[in-house]
């Protein structure tokens, strides 16, 4: 009897410490690896994409010259224009794009526009005050 | 009894295994946290000062964006502290106080305030924004009615189907022919060219081109006899 007392212990001593490693140093669980994806590629062409991170719309402005810059999803053309001045620049090999634009007194409605081969179109509308005096 | 006192030996050992077993944790967790390494305090000192670098550089861009603005619209109502404005957008409110200035572009010399605005005037809000997108004003800019009515530039994309005295023709990506006045443009480009062009559309639908950029150029085509600049407009 005392015998059989004695090898339970052991067993569960043992058990114990096994779970004691597994817990402490945090072995992880083997774990399946996802198999590559098989058959044709479902996903859509990335799409002409333009994102403009200046200027801010609806901005007042002290300087006639002003920064617009943004990012396009494909390296292409883009065309900045306003009432009275168009620019156009070539996009960086990572799509983004910045250039100096000149404003004229007052109210400037700002297009940035982006095509691509087959003259599909993105565009940004913004505005911005260029005031000559300081307020 | 023999049995009884092994049962007993049994249970001590394993209660002892026990109590070293979270003895020996905590007190490497306490000496972690008690005595942190000089690489670790370096770090955290480190990190401590990228947080503090990014919250004052996001401080400066929300501060950036809310000050220096400006709403453009036509008045829907006014009260002695604030004006109501309808913008292309949406509706705006422009606070008034006594540091607000005023100016009439009608009328530089003449004098005017709160109480010369009216319903439907159209006026530019010049001053900084709240979290709420209220203006208070710094000044208060009165335009004439006829610059509510101005017509936004087009920009057109497309190919040049003939090109004539002072006149082409660009058919656009609906396969829509478009005539383009092209006397104030001062770029060569030829029938075939894939271009941009911006202008205003005039009274008589025809679009008076102030711009040409070429996008892509045809191998072969007639070329415009107006063009006076042999280099493609590139920027």
């Amino acid at each position: 009897m005392a015998k059989l007392s004695a090898i339970g212990l052991l067993i569960a001593l043992v058990g114990f410490a096994i779970y004691l490693v597994f817990y402490n140093f945090n072995i992880p669980a083997i774990k399946p690896t996802p198999s590559p994806v098989s058959g044709p590629v479902t996903n859509e062409p990335a799409s002409l994409g333009l994102e403009l991170v200046s200027p801010d719309d609806n901005s007042l402005v002290f300087q006639p010259d002003i920064i617009v810059s943004g990012k396009v999803s494909t390296q292409s053309a883009i065309l900045v224009s306003s009432e009275d001045s168009d620019v156009v620049i070539q996009s960086q090999e990572d799509g983004s794009f910045s250039t100096v634009f000149t404003l004229s007194s007052g109210i400037n409605n700002i297009q940035v526009a982006v095509f691509d081969k087959n003259g599909e179109q993105r565009m940004i509308n913004k505005t911005v005050y260029y005031s000559k005096e300081k307020i | 009894m023999k049995g009884f006192r092994l049962q007993v030996l049994g249970y001590s050992l394993c209660l002892l295994f026990l109590l070293s077993t979270v003895t020996c944790n905590l007190s490497t967790a306490q000496a972690a946290e008690s005595s942190p390494s000089v690489e670790v305090k370096q770090k955290l000192e480190q990190l401590k000062q990228e947080i503090a670098s990014k919250a004052a550089k996001l401080k400066l861009e929300i501060s950036s964006k809310l000050t220096n603005k400006v709403y453009i619209g036509v008045i829907k109502s006014v009260s002695p502290t604030s004006i109501t404005l309808a913008t292309k957008v949406n509706t705006k409110i422009v606070t008034i106080n006594q540091d607000t200035l005023f100016k009439d572009t009608k009328n530089i010399r003449k004098k005017i305030n709160l109480s010369g605005l009216k319903e439907e005037d159209y006026i530019v809000a010049l001053g900084d924004i709240d979290d709420t997108e209220v203006l208070t004003a710094k000044k208060i800019i009165l335009l004439p009615q006829a610059a509510k009515e101005e017509k936004q530039k087009t920009i057109l994309w497309g190919k040049i189907v003939s090109v004539s005295d002072k006149l082409i023709a660009i058919k656009d990506k609906q396969a829509k022919t478009i005539s383009v006045t092209t006397s104030k443009i001062d770029v060569k480009f030829k029938s075939s060219d894939t271009v941009i062009l911006t202008g205003f559309i005039n009274k008589n639908g025809i679009l008076d081109g102030s711009f040409l950029y070429v996008v892509e150029a045809s191998p072969s085509g007639k070329f415009s006899e107006e063009a006076t600049s042999s280099d493609r407009k590139k920027n």
